[in-house]
Protein backbone atom coordinates (compact mmCIF):
# COMPACT_ATOMS: atom_id res chain seq x y z
CA UNK A 1 0.00 0.00 0.00
CA UNK A 2 2.84 2.79 0.94
CA UNK A 3 3.97 1.91 -2.64
CA UNK A 4 1.18 2.48 -4.15
CA UNK A 5 1.43 5.92 -2.41
CA UNK A 6 4.98 6.48 -3.17
CA UNK A 7 5.00 6.49 -6.67
CA UNK A 8 1.90 9.53 -7.31
CA UNK A 9 3.62 11.10 -4.47
CA UNK A 10 6.83 11.47 -6.36
CA UNK A 11 5.78 11.81 -9.43
CA UNK A 12 3.22 14.65 -8.81
CA UNK A 13 6.25 16.33 -6.90
CA UNK A 14 8.97 15.79 -10.03
CA UNK A 15 6.04 17.38 -12.16
CA UNK A 16 5.24 20.03 -9.96
CA UNK A 17 8.25 21.20 -9.86
CA UNK A 18 10.31 20.06 -13.60
CA UNK A 19 7.80 20.71 -16.01
CA UNK A 20 7.55 24.54 -14.64
CA UNK A 21 10.77 24.68 -16.44
CA UNK A 22 8.96 24.42 -19.70
CA UNK A 23 7.81 28.13 -19.00
CA UNK A 24 10.19 29.36 -16.31
CA UNK A 25 14.06 29.09 -15.25
CA UNK A 26 15.44 27.48 -18.24
CA UNK A 27 12.36 26.96 -20.45
CA UNK A 28 13.26 23.65 -22.08
CA UNK A 29 16.75 24.22 -21.13
CA UNK A 30 17.33 21.68 -18.40
CA UNK A 31 14.29 19.38 -18.01
CA UNK A 32 15.13 17.62 -21.06
CA UNK A 33 13.29 14.05 -22.20
CA UNK A 34 16.77 12.03 -22.65
CA UNK A 35 18.32 14.00 -19.35
CA UNK A 36 15.02 12.24 -17.83
CA UNK A 37 15.10 8.58 -19.72
CA UNK A 38 19.12 8.47 -18.56
CA UNK A 39 18.36 9.24 -15.07
CA UNK A 40 15.85 6.77 -14.65
CA UNK A 41 17.92 4.59 -16.58
CA UNK A 42 20.67 4.45 -14.53
CA UNK A 43 18.25 4.13 -11.18
CA UNK A 44 16.88 1.18 -12.83
CA UNK A 45 19.62 -0.18 -14.64
CA UNK A 46 17.65 -0.37 -18.36
CA UNK A 47 19.85 2.08 -19.62
CA UNK A 48 19.36 0.44 -23.02
CA UNK A 49 15.49 0.93 -23.11
CA UNK A 50 16.50 4.80 -21.64
CA UNK A 51 18.92 5.30 -24.07
CA UNK A 52 16.33 4.20 -26.66
CA UNK A 53 13.21 5.96 -25.25
CA UNK A 54 14.98 9.04 -24.47
CA UNK A 55 16.66 9.49 -27.93
CA UNK A 56 13.66 9.15 -29.79
CA UNK A 57 11.61 11.69 -27.72
CA UNK A 58 14.18 14.10 -27.73
CA UNK A 59 14.84 14.05 -31.53
CA UNK A 60 11.44 14.22 -32.15
CA UNK A 61 11.20 17.31 -29.65
CA UNK A 62 14.11 19.21 -31.00
CA UNK A 63 11.89 18.54 -34.61
CA UNK A 64 8.80 19.93 -33.68
CA UNK A 65 8.78 21.83 -30.37
CA UNK A 66 5.72 23.71 -30.40
CA UNK A 67 3.67 20.22 -31.35
CA UNK A 68 3.36 18.43 -27.87
CA UNK A 69 4.93 18.91 -24.22
CA UNK A 70 7.88 16.78 -24.87
CA UNK A 71 9.23 17.31 -21.42
CA UNK A 72 6.02 15.92 -19.73
CA UNK A 73 6.56 13.05 -22.58
CA UNK A 74 10.18 12.42 -21.12
CA UNK A 75 9.10 12.49 -17.65
CA UNK A 76 6.39 10.35 -18.19
CA UNK A 77 8.08 7.51 -19.80
CA UNK A 78 11.04 7.92 -16.92
CA UNK A 79 8.57 7.46 -14.27
CA UNK A 80 7.24 4.53 -16.44
CA UNK A 81 10.61 3.19 -16.62
CA UNK A 82 10.94 3.62 -12.52
CA UNK A 83 7.53 2.10 -11.91
CA UNK A 84 7.67 -1.03 -13.89
CA UNK A 85 11.35 -1.73 -12.35
CA UNK A 86 11.44 -5.03 -10.85
CA UNK A 87 7.57 -5.93 -12.08
CA UNK A 88 8.34 -6.98 -15.53
CA UNK A 89 10.92 -8.26 -17.37
CA UNK A 90 13.25 -7.01 -20.15
CA UNK A 91 11.93 -3.93 -21.89
CA UNK A 92 14.85 -4.13 -24.78
CA UNK A 93 14.52 -1.39 -27.55
CA UNK A 94 12.39 -2.61 -30.04
CA UNK A 95 10.02 -5.06 -27.64
CA UNK A 96 6.00 -3.70 -27.97
CA UNK A 97 5.91 -3.37 -24.43
CA UNK A 98 8.91 -0.56 -25.04
CA UNK A 99 7.53 0.80 -28.14
CA UNK A 100 4.13 0.76 -26.47
CA UNK A 101 5.15 3.14 -23.86
CA UNK A 102 6.89 5.48 -26.25
CA UNK A 103 3.58 5.98 -27.88
CA UNK A 104 1.96 6.84 -24.92
CA UNK A 105 4.26 8.98 -23.96
CA UNK A 106 4.73 10.90 -27.13
CA UNK A 107 0.47 11.04 -26.74
CA UNK A 108 0.07 12.35 -23.54
CA UNK A 109 2.57 15.30 -24.41
CA UNK A 110 0.97 15.88 -27.53
CA UNK A 111 -2.20 16.17 -25.86
CA UNK A 112 -1.30 18.27 -22.60
CA UNK A 113 -0.18 20.70 -25.61
CA UNK A 114 -3.84 20.78 -26.76
CA UNK A 115 -4.92 21.19 -22.95
CA UNK A 116 -2.41 23.84 -22.57
CA UNK A 117 -3.07 25.48 -25.68
CA UNK A 118 -7.35 25.39 -24.87
CA UNK A 119 -6.66 26.94 -21.73
CA UNK A 120 -4.85 29.60 -22.87
CA UNK A 121 -7.31 30.49 -24.60
CA UNK A 122 -10.03 30.65 -21.92
CA UNK A 123 -8.15 32.25 -19.72
CA UNK A 124 -10.14 35.04 -18.78
CA UNK A 125 -8.71 35.48 -14.85
CA UNK A 126 -7.16 38.57 -14.75
CA UNK A 127 -8.04 41.26 -17.38
CA UNK A 128 -5.21 43.19 -18.78
CA UNK A 129 -7.07 46.11 -17.93
CA UNK A 130 -7.70 44.72 -14.74
CA UNK A 131 -4.00 44.72 -13.87
CA UNK A 132 -2.80 47.81 -15.62
CA UNK A 133 -5.56 50.14 -15.25
CA UNK A 134 -5.22 49.67 -11.79
CA UNK A 135 -4.18 51.80 -9.29
CA UNK A 136 -0.89 49.79 -8.52
CA UNK A 137 -0.09 47.58 -11.56
CA UNK A 138 2.82 46.65 -9.73
CA UNK A 139 0.47 44.47 -7.47
CA UNK A 140 -1.83 42.76 -9.99
CA UNK A 141 1.43 41.74 -11.61
CA UNK A 142 2.94 40.04 -8.81
CA UNK A 143 -0.11 38.96 -7.71
CA UNK A 144 -0.53 37.18 -11.39
CA UNK A 145 2.80 36.07 -11.74
CA UNK A 146 2.57 34.14 -8.44
CA UNK A 147 -0.76 32.45 -9.74
CA UNK A 148 0.24 31.10 -12.23
CA UNK A 149 3.08 29.45 -11.26
CA UNK A 150 1.10 27.64 -8.65
CA UNK A 151 -0.76 26.58 -11.40
CA UNK A 152 1.98 25.56 -13.50
CA UNK A 153 3.12 23.17 -10.27
CA UNK A 154 -0.47 21.83 -9.85
CA UNK A 155 -0.93 21.26 -13.23
CA UNK A 156 2.62 19.82 -13.85
CA UNK A 157 2.08 17.74 -11.07
CA UNK A 158 -1.22 16.21 -12.26
CA UNK A 159 0.35 15.71 -15.75
CA UNK A 160 2.94 13.77 -14.64
CA UNK A 161 0.63 11.40 -12.39
CA UNK A 162 -1.40 11.08 -15.77
CA UNK A 163 1.11 10.83 -18.52
CA UNK A 164 3.38 8.58 -16.17
CA UNK A 165 0.32 6.11 -14.94
CA UNK A 166 -1.09 6.01 -18.94
CA UNK A 167 2.87 5.10 -20.02
CA UNK A 168 2.74 2.04 -17.21
CA UNK A 169 -0.71 0.67 -18.32
CA UNK A 170 0.35 1.07 -22.06
CA UNK A 171 3.39 -0.74 -20.85
CA UNK A 172 1.92 -3.29 -19.26
CA UNK A 173 -0.76 -3.74 -21.63
CA UNK A 174 1.69 -5.85 -23.60
CA UNK A 175 4.51 -6.83 -21.41
CA UNK A 176 3.36 -10.71 -21.60
CA UNK A 177 2.93 -10.40 -25.10
CA UNK A 178 5.04 -13.28 -27.56
CA UNK A 179 8.27 -11.40 -28.26
CA UNK A 180 8.29 -10.51 -32.20
CA UNK A 181 10.88 -12.42 -34.46
CA UNK A 182 14.25 -11.56 -33.90
CA UNK A 183 14.60 -9.55 -37.58
CA UNK A 184 11.25 -7.84 -36.99
CA UNK A 185 12.03 -6.68 -33.51
CA UNK A 186 15.84 -4.96 -34.37
CA UNK A 187 13.91 -3.74 -37.59
CA UNK A 188 11.79 -1.72 -35.07
CA UNK A 189 14.76 -0.99 -32.61
CA UNK A 190 16.97 1.02 -35.43
CA UNK A 191 14.24 2.36 -37.45
CA UNK A 192 11.81 4.16 -34.53
CA UNK A 193 14.86 6.55 -33.54
CA UNK A 194 16.27 6.52 -37.18
CA UNK A 195 12.95 8.90 -37.37
CA UNK A 196 13.81 10.77 -34.34
CA UNK A 197 16.79 11.67 -36.31
CA UNK A 198 15.00 12.24 -39.54
CA UNK A 199 12.96 14.69 -37.30
CA UNK A 200 15.62 16.47 -36.09
CA UNK A 201 17.76 16.78 -39.23
CA UNK A 202 14.77 17.95 -40.92
CA UNK A 203 14.17 20.97 -38.38
CA UNK A 204 17.49 22.03 -40.15
CA UNK A 205 14.84 23.14 -42.79
CA UNK A 206 17.52 22.41 -45.84
CA UNK A 207 17.79 19.50 -47.98
CA UNK A 208 21.73 20.15 -48.03
CA UNK A 209 21.67 18.85 -44.52
CA UNK A 210 19.46 15.71 -45.25
CA UNK A 211 22.71 15.20 -47.64
CA UNK A 212 25.49 15.67 -44.74
CA UNK A 213 24.01 13.10 -43.08
CA UNK A 214 24.00 11.15 -45.33
CA UNK A 215 27.35 10.16 -43.80
CA UNK A 216 25.95 7.67 -41.55
CA UNK A 217 24.59 5.05 -43.69
CA UNK A 218 28.43 5.68 -45.67
CA UNK A 219 29.73 5.22 -42.56
CA UNK A 220 27.30 2.00 -41.49
CA UNK A 221 28.32 0.35 -45.64
CA UNK A 222 31.92 1.14 -44.43
CA UNK A 223 31.42 -0.62 -41.11
CA UNK A 224 30.29 -3.56 -42.70
CA UNK A 225 32.71 -3.72 -45.53
CA UNK A 226 35.65 -3.21 -42.85
CA UNK A 227 33.88 -6.41 -41.09
CA UNK B 1 15.48 60.14 -11.32
CA UNK B 2 18.58 57.48 -10.28
CA UNK B 3 20.28 55.80 -12.77
CA UNK B 4 19.71 52.31 -13.15
CA UNK B 5 22.31 50.01 -11.52
CA UNK B 6 23.71 46.54 -12.42
CA UNK B 7 22.46 44.84 -9.49
CA UNK B 8 19.02 45.96 -11.12
CA UNK B 9 19.92 44.74 -14.51
CA UNK B 10 20.74 41.60 -12.63
CA UNK B 11 17.69 41.29 -10.90
CA UNK B 12 16.03 42.02 -14.32
CA UNK B 13 17.88 39.31 -16.16
CA UNK B 14 16.63 36.70 -13.58
CA UNK B 15 12.98 37.62 -13.80
CA UNK B 16 13.49 37.32 -17.29
CA UNK B 17 13.08 33.88 -16.53
CA UNK B 18 9.90 34.14 -15.90
CA UNK B 19 8.64 35.83 -18.66
CA UNK B 20 7.05 32.85 -20.34
CA UNK B 21 5.18 31.54 -17.37
CA UNK B 22 2.53 34.27 -17.57
CA UNK B 23 1.89 34.12 -21.28
CA UNK B 24 -1.32 33.81 -22.57
CA UNK B 25 -3.62 35.21 -25.74
CA UNK B 26 -4.13 38.54 -26.60
CA UNK B 27 -1.56 40.05 -24.27
CA UNK B 28 1.42 37.30 -24.69
CA UNK B 29 4.32 38.66 -23.20
CA UNK B 30 3.44 41.76 -22.14
CA UNK B 31 2.81 41.27 -18.29
CA UNK B 32 5.97 38.86 -18.17
CA UNK B 33 8.05 41.90 -19.68
CA UNK B 34 6.02 44.52 -17.18
CA UNK B 35 6.88 42.92 -14.38
CA UNK B 36 10.82 41.52 -15.34
CA UNK B 37 11.20 45.32 -16.04
CA UNK B 38 9.76 46.46 -12.35
CA UNK B 39 13.61 46.49 -10.43
CA UNK B 40 14.78 48.69 -12.87
CA UNK B 41 11.43 50.81 -13.01
CA UNK B 42 11.50 51.07 -9.57
CA UNK B 43 14.59 52.36 -9.60
CA UNK B 44 13.87 55.34 -12.23
CA UNK B 45 10.27 56.05 -10.72
CA UNK B 46 10.45 55.77 -6.76
CA UNK B 47 7.16 56.79 -6.74
CA UNK B 48 3.99 54.89 -7.16
CA UNK B 49 2.27 56.98 -9.67
CA UNK B 50 4.73 57.63 -11.81
CA UNK B 51 5.96 53.97 -11.90
CA UNK B 52 2.10 52.73 -12.48
CA UNK B 53 2.31 55.34 -15.72
CA UNK B 54 5.47 53.86 -16.61
CA UNK B 55 3.96 49.86 -16.50
CA UNK B 56 0.95 51.18 -18.16
CA UNK B 57 3.32 51.80 -21.21
CA UNK B 58 3.95 48.06 -21.48
CA UNK B 59 0.52 47.22 -21.87
CA UNK B 60 0.08 46.06 -25.57
CA UNK B 61 0.94 42.87 -27.43
CA UNK B 62 4.27 41.91 -26.59
CA UNK B 63 5.70 38.82 -27.82
CA UNK B 64 9.60 37.92 -29.22
CA UNK B 65 12.11 34.88 -28.79
CA UNK B 66 11.96 34.70 -24.94
CA UNK B 67 15.77 34.12 -24.93
CA UNK B 68 15.96 37.74 -26.46
CA UNK B 69 13.86 39.62 -24.42
CA UNK B 70 16.21 40.95 -22.20
CA UNK B 71 17.80 42.87 -24.90
CA UNK B 72 15.17 44.87 -25.46
CA UNK B 73 13.99 44.66 -21.50
CA UNK B 74 17.79 46.39 -21.16
CA UNK B 75 17.13 49.00 -24.18
CA UNK B 76 13.62 49.93 -22.71
CA UNK B 77 15.35 50.91 -19.26
CA UNK B 78 17.84 52.86 -21.34
CA UNK B 79 15.07 54.60 -23.01
CA UNK B 80 13.92 55.04 -19.51
CA UNK B 81 16.15 56.40 -18.23
CA UNK B 82 16.97 58.48 -20.82
CA UNK B 83 13.70 59.98 -20.35
CA UNK B 84 12.14 59.30 -23.79
CA UNK B 85 8.58 59.43 -25.05
CA UNK B 86 6.16 56.67 -24.65
CA UNK B 87 5.71 56.36 -28.43
CA UNK B 88 9.28 56.43 -29.28
CA UNK B 89 9.52 53.56 -26.36
CA UNK B 90 6.30 52.18 -28.36
CA UNK B 91 7.66 52.30 -31.03
CA UNK B 92 11.30 50.73 -30.15
CA UNK B 93 9.59 47.71 -28.70
CA UNK B 94 7.12 47.15 -31.56
CA UNK B 95 10.18 46.72 -33.88
CA UNK B 96 12.25 44.93 -31.76
CA UNK B 97 10.60 42.50 -30.78
CA UNK B 98 9.65 40.95 -34.77
CA UNK B 99 13.15 41.47 -35.51
CA UNK B 100 14.24 39.44 -32.67
CA UNK B 101 11.88 36.66 -32.80
CA UNK B 102 13.06 36.56 -36.85
CA UNK B 103 17.15 35.62 -35.79
CA UNK B 104 15.99 33.99 -32.70
CA UNK B 105 14.20 31.13 -34.12
CA UNK B 106 16.62 30.53 -36.77
CA UNK B 107 19.35 30.14 -34.61
CA UNK B 108 17.79 28.31 -31.05
CA UNK B 109 15.08 26.42 -32.55
CA UNK B 110 16.37 25.48 -35.61
CA UNK B 111 20.07 25.04 -35.13
CA UNK B 112 21.07 24.95 -31.49
CA UNK B 113 18.69 22.99 -30.04
CA UNK B 114 18.34 19.91 -32.85
CA UNK B 115 22.21 19.64 -33.28
CA UNK B 116 22.70 19.69 -29.76
CA UNK B 117 20.32 17.19 -28.92
CA UNK B 118 21.77 15.05 -31.83
CA UNK B 119 25.10 15.22 -30.65
CA UNK B 120 23.72 14.54 -26.91
CA UNK B 121 22.34 11.27 -28.45
CA UNK B 122 25.45 10.46 -30.06
CA UNK B 123 27.14 10.48 -26.38
CA UNK B 124 24.69 8.44 -25.09
CA UNK B 125 25.06 5.62 -27.84
CA UNK B 126 29.03 5.59 -27.61
CA UNK B 127 29.58 6.94 -24.24
CA UNK B 128 27.81 6.73 -21.66
CA UNK B 129 24.70 8.44 -19.70
CA UNK B 130 26.43 11.37 -17.58
CA UNK B 131 28.89 12.16 -20.63
CA UNK B 132 25.53 12.66 -22.76
CA UNK B 133 23.26 14.52 -20.06
CA UNK B 134 26.35 16.82 -19.44
CA UNK B 135 26.37 17.14 -23.41
CA UNK B 136 22.95 17.91 -23.30
CA UNK B 137 22.99 20.50 -20.37
CA UNK B 138 25.79 22.03 -20.54
CA UNK B 139 26.23 22.62 -24.28
CA UNK B 140 23.19 24.04 -24.64
CA UNK B 141 22.95 26.25 -22.05
CA UNK B 142 26.39 27.60 -21.99
CA UNK B 143 25.44 29.37 -25.47
CA UNK B 144 21.80 30.08 -24.10
CA UNK B 145 22.42 31.44 -20.57
CA UNK B 146 25.67 33.65 -22.01
CA UNK B 147 22.79 35.08 -24.82
CA UNK B 148 20.34 35.69 -22.27
CA UNK B 149 22.26 37.62 -19.36
CA UNK B 150 24.35 39.45 -21.92
CA UNK B 151 21.53 40.61 -23.79
CA UNK B 152 20.12 42.55 -20.83
CA UNK B 153 23.74 44.28 -20.24
CA UNK B 154 24.40 45.21 -24.02
CA UNK B 155 20.48 46.13 -24.32
CA UNK B 156 21.36 48.43 -21.72
CA UNK B 157 24.26 49.65 -22.81
CA UNK B 158 23.71 50.05 -26.68
CA UNK B 159 19.73 51.19 -26.21
CA UNK B 160 17.94 51.19 -29.44
CA UNK B 161 21.11 49.89 -31.83
CA UNK B 162 21.39 46.36 -29.50
CA UNK B 163 18.82 44.66 -31.51
CA UNK B 164 21.28 44.64 -34.69
CA UNK B 165 24.21 44.19 -32.12
CA UNK B 166 22.53 40.93 -31.02
CA UNK B 167 21.48 39.73 -34.00
CA UNK B 168 25.21 39.74 -35.74
CA UNK B 169 26.32 37.36 -32.58
CA UNK B 170 23.26 34.55 -34.03
CA UNK B 171 23.78 35.65 -37.65
CA UNK B 172 23.21 33.09 -40.68
CA UNK B 173 26.45 32.65 -41.08
CA UNK B 174 27.16 30.98 -37.26
CA UNK B 175 23.38 29.36 -37.88
CA UNK B 176 24.96 27.54 -41.09
CA UNK B 177 27.50 26.26 -39.16
CA UNK B 178 25.77 24.60 -36.28
CA UNK B 179 23.50 23.18 -38.78
CA UNK B 180 26.48 21.21 -40.61
CA UNK B 181 27.45 20.06 -37.37
CA UNK B 182 23.99 19.17 -36.45
CA UNK B 183 23.77 17.26 -39.77
CA UNK B 184 27.32 15.54 -39.16
CA UNK B 185 26.46 14.54 -35.78
CA UNK B 186 22.79 13.16 -37.11
CA UNK B 187 24.38 10.87 -39.64
CA UNK B 188 26.93 9.24 -36.87
CA UNK B 189 23.62 8.78 -34.85
CA UNK B 190 22.30 6.60 -37.59
CA UNK B 191 25.33 4.57 -37.84
CA UNK B 192 25.53 4.42 -34.45
CA UNK B 193 21.49 3.39 -33.79
CA UNK B 194 22.90 0.53 -36.73
CA UNK B 195 26.03 -0.78 -34.97
CA UNK B 196 24.20 -1.04 -31.92
CA UNK B 197 21.34 -2.53 -32.16
CA UNK B 198 21.28 -4.26 -35.48
CA UNK B 199 23.44 -6.98 -34.53
CA UNK B 200 24.29 -8.98 -37.34
CA UNK B 201 22.07 -7.77 -39.59
CA UNK B 202 23.64 -5.00 -40.18
CA UNK B 203 24.03 -4.22 -43.66
CA UNK B 204 20.48 -4.61 -44.72
CA UNK B 205 18.93 -3.16 -41.48
CA UNK B 206 21.79 -0.78 -40.65
CA UNK B 207 21.58 0.78 -44.36
CA UNK B 208 17.76 0.22 -44.84
CA UNK B 209 16.87 2.44 -41.37
CA UNK B 210 19.59 4.93 -42.71
CA UNK B 211 17.98 5.72 -46.00
CA UNK B 212 14.77 5.45 -44.68
CA UNK B 213 15.71 8.09 -41.68
CA UNK B 214 16.96 10.59 -44.10
CA UNK B 215 13.86 10.00 -46.52
CA UNK B 216 12.07 11.07 -44.17
CA UNK B 217 14.32 13.35 -43.09
CA UNK B 218 13.93 15.32 -46.66
CA UNK B 219 10.05 15.22 -46.16
CA UNK B 220 10.04 16.45 -43.12
CA UNK B 221 11.85 19.42 -44.81
CA UNK B 222 9.33 19.69 -47.05
CA UNK B 223 6.60 19.98 -44.69
CA UNK B 224 7.67 20.56 -40.84
CA UNK B 225 4.24 20.70 -39.39
CA UNK B 226 4.03 16.50 -40.72
CA UNK B 227 6.85 15.60 -38.58
CA UNK B 228 4.94 14.35 -35.23
CA UNK B 229 2.13 13.10 -36.59
CA UNK B 230 3.77 10.72 -39.29
CA UNK B 231 6.28 9.76 -36.94
CA UNK B 232 3.51 8.90 -34.73
CA UNK B 233 1.57 6.88 -37.54
CA UNK B 234 4.84 4.77 -38.26
CA UNK B 235 5.62 3.81 -34.32
CA UNK B 236 1.96 3.27 -34.26
CA UNK B 237 2.13 1.03 -37.62
CA UNK B 238 5.02 -0.21 -36.26
CA UNK B 239 3.11 -1.47 -32.99
CA UNK B 240 0.45 -3.19 -34.65
CA UNK B 241 2.86 -5.37 -36.68
CA UNK B 242 4.33 -6.59 -33.32
CA UNK B 243 1.00 -7.38 -31.94
CA UNK B 244 -0.38 -8.64 -35.30
CA UNK B 245 2.04 -10.55 -37.07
Amino acid sequence: MDEALIWPAVAFVAGAVLLMERRCLGQRAFVQPLALCLVAGLITARLEAAIWLGATLQMLAAGDSRRANWALAGLASALALIALDGRVGELAPGDPATLSLLIAAALTGVAARMLERRLARTDTEFSVGSIFDAPDPERGLNALVRRRLLRSALYGGIGAVAAGAIAVAAALALVGLEPPAPLHRTVVAVVVPALGVASAVGAHSGIRYVGIAGIGVIATLLTVVMG
Amino acid sequence: MSAVRKLDLAKVAFRLAFLQSVWREGAMQSEGLAWCLLPGLRRLHPDLESRAAALRRYRGPFNTHPFLAGVIAGAVLRLEQEGTSSRRISSFVGGAMGGLAAVGDPFFRDALAPAVTLLAALTALLAGPLEAIAVLVLLFNAVHITVRLAGVRVGFREGTAAPAHVARWIGPARVRRIKVLGAVAGGLVLWALATRWSGDRLLPVGIGAGLAGLGAAAAFVARRALAVWLVLALLSAALLSEVLL
